[in-house]
């Protein structure tokens, strides 16, 4: 057996409040080494007394208080968002390889926020789009959960294949649209496109954390109450329906729960991919399928996840910086490659 | 417009102390993103303040080549320009994103925002505001209308030529060429070189179809240096689908040049200019520019 199945297993057969500790201590380490490393060079000395207010630099403190805590914190949010919306999705949809961005729900929000980049300075009065852009982002990932979603509903059973099929469907057009958007955008629009498409949490600001805490907070708050009824529709939605759930205000609100978390996520950060699929089917592997387990250390693992994530982004080729996107795919998707290799025997059944 | 802080209003205050007290007072570790920026550092003499470019400040590579790179322009990173331990950051106003600009004013670093425009005859007062920003007033203003007198003696001798139509490709993705529009640095150094843009009627840089190439049928086809290279040479550019119709193509008027140079819209645009309208209007004799101080470097 493999060390990673062995850890695993090690790791499952802990008790409960061990492996949250754990998971937790995990996060709080990412946490002071999103807080301690940087381009700066600062020693833990420094941030510790910048954090208490005793900071003898005033540019040391505005580095920890300005561009550092606020960047973890915002790292930490979006990648619990994206972790429980996607292990929501799969759970909702009983399928393993749903995530926002298969179903098309991020290329919508990618979309309204293209259009915003383009057409906001027109539309908009002055200083109003950098609170437009995340109710923007929230509103087209809503409108893409709600059309598929609707589309894939076959007498009162969601379809997956449907859903797939409609998610692909409403990608394509959602490219074209933002390839339309491109097209129309001037050279520096264009520009602010496509980084924006490879994310980015380099411009976190208080603002932005305090607008995208509720979109993240409240779906994880709710989600020990999502956890029983996602595990009912596991058995299926008729046979939820008989245990007493009410499916389809379960659907829609969950849905609308994770329109929430993905659409602040993407309009904060542009998108990131890899965290919604891989980090819920990490916990799954690692601490089991149930949701009430799964939903809450998919949070924890995405936030620990994103904010690593940003640390490697941001220091190795410092003092320019790499979109995170592309740190989370190299980084995940070679670990969950090999984890699927060393366990797909368990996948044939 | 060129936004003032801290420093910066300080620093024209400056201008009446005693010069040695002046300097001592002045930035003195510049970080500066936009290439024609830097330019106007250098020519400026403050090259030995600079401790970091953005990675479109490629001239005069001698100065830049050593220096930290702060990543591309539209995509900087507020702690990895802190991280240079800059007094000063003297950015485009393209300079980005928005975020990181908020951020760096929240940490109360100096800087100063220079508007870029694509008109030629901004440059000049382009240089003064750098100068403002870096208390060089004397030195800018001479520079300022060095280019400005440069500039005027280009416009004069092209005044009298024919104006060829010119069609500029920025790049090639591909087999699509980019064409540009209107409101590019191309068409104001077409403009500028005695010559018309033959496309008319979209902004920015587009794919260019075989079908609008020949409705625009330009006189002469302008290619970047290494868009040429990339392409196979002028022959091969010739036979491209897309421009093989048109009269320069028949004609083998195809020109090339280095695009950082032609389109950086800085302190050597009136020689870019000359050089441009020399490859544009073979038969006429224009007179050369003198050399300046920044386009020797």
């Amino acid at each position: 057996m493999s060390d990673l199945a062995i850890g695993a297993g090690r790791l499952t057969s802990l008790p409960r409040g061990a492996r949250t500790g754990l998971a937790i201590l995990l996060l709080l380490a990412a946490m002071a080494a999103s807080l301690a490393i940087g381009a700066v060079p600062l020693s833990l000395r420094d941030v510790l007394q910048a954090l208490m207010g005793q900071a003898e630099d005033a540019r040391q403190a505005a580095v920890i208080w300005q561009l550092r805590l606020p960047r973890t914190l915002m790292a930490g949010l979006v990648g619990a968002g994206l972790a429980l919306a996607g292990a929501m999705t799969q759970g909702l949809f009983r399928n393993p390889i749903a995530d926002p961005s298969l179903i098309g729900v991020s290329a919508g929000a990618a979309v309204v926020t293209a259009a915003l980049i383009v057409f906001g300075a027109i539309l908009l009065p002055p200083g109003w789009l950098p609170y437009a852009m995340p109710l923007g982002a929230f509103a087209g990932s809503l409108a893409v959960i709600a059309i598929v979603s609707r589309i894939a509903m076959v007498e009162a059973r969601t379809s997956v294949a449907l859903l797939l099929l409609a998610g692909i469907a409403i990608n394509a057009l959602a490219m074209a649209g933002t390839g339309l958007l491109v097209y129309l955008s001037d050279d520096r629009q264009m520009r602010d496109i496509t980084f924006w498409t490879l994310g980015s949490v380099g411009g976190a600001t208080w603002v932005k954390v305090w607008a995208l805490a509720p979109c993240i907070i409240l779906p994880l708050i709710c989600a020990p109450w999502f956890a029983r009824a996602l595990d009912a529709l596991n058995l299926g939605e008729r046979e939820a329906a008989h245990l007493g759930f009410r499916v389809e205000r379960v659907k829609r609100l969950a849905c609308f729960a994770f329109a929430l978390a993905v659409g602040g996520a993407v309009s904060v950060s542009g998108i990131i991919g890899f965290v919604g699929l891989v980090v819920p089917h990490l916990v799954r592997l690692t601490f089991g399928a149930r949701h009430c387990v799964l939903l809450p250390f998919s949070a924890i693992g995405g936030a620990t996840l994103l904010i690593l994530a940003d640390v490697v982004a941001r220091t190795i080729v410092a003092p320019a910086e790499l979109p995170i996107g592309l740190i989370t795919a190299f980084i995940g998707g070679p670990f969950f490659l090999a984890l699927l290799l060393r366990r797909r025997r368990e996948f044939a059944a | 417009m060129l936004r003032r802080r801290d420093l910066l209003a300080a620093a024209l205050g400056l201008a009446a102390l005693p010069p040695g007290l002046r300097a001592a007072l002045l930035p003195d570790r510049l970080v500066v993103a936009g290439g024609a920026l830097t330019e106007i550092v250098v020519a400026l003499g403050c090259a030995p303040r600079l401790v970091g470019v953005d990675t479109t400040s490629l001239y005069p590579a001698k100065v830049v080549g050593s220096l930290p790179r702060i990543g591309y322009i539209r995509t900087l990173s507020a702690e990895g320009i802190l991280s240079l331990n800059p007094s000063f950051l003297l950015a485009s106003d393209q300079a980005g994103p928005p975020a990181v600009i908020d951020q760096l004013r929240a940490v109360k670093l100096p800087l100063a925002l220079v508007e870029e425009t694509f008109a030629a005859d901004y440059v000049p007062a382009k240089v003064m505001k750098v100068a403002e920003a870096l208390g060089q007033e004397t030195a800018g203003k001479a520079m300022a209308e060095t280019i400005a007198a440069d500039l005027a003696s280009v416009r004069a001798a092209v005044a009298g030529l024919a104006k060829p139509s010119v069609l500029f490709v920025l790049s090639n993705t591909g087999d699509r060429l980019m064409a540009g529009g209107q409101a590019t640095a191309a068409e104001t150094m077409i403009g500028l070189s005695g010559a018309r843009n033959a496309i008319q009627g979209y902004t920015s840089y587009k794919p260019l179809s075989a079908e609008a190439a020949l409705a625009a049928n330009p006189d002469i086809l302008v290619f970047p240096d290494h868009v040429v290279t990339a392409l196979g040479g002028r022959a091969a550019i010739a036979n491209l689908p897309q421009v093989s119709a048109t009269r320069a193509a028949a004609s083998g008027r195809i020109v090339s040049m280095d695009s950082l140079y032609l389109l950086g819209l800085g302190p050597r645009i009136a020689h870019a200019a000359h050089d441009f309208a020399t490859a544009l209007h073979p038969g006429a004799r224009l007179p050369a520019l003198p050399a300046r101080a920044w386009t020797v470097a």
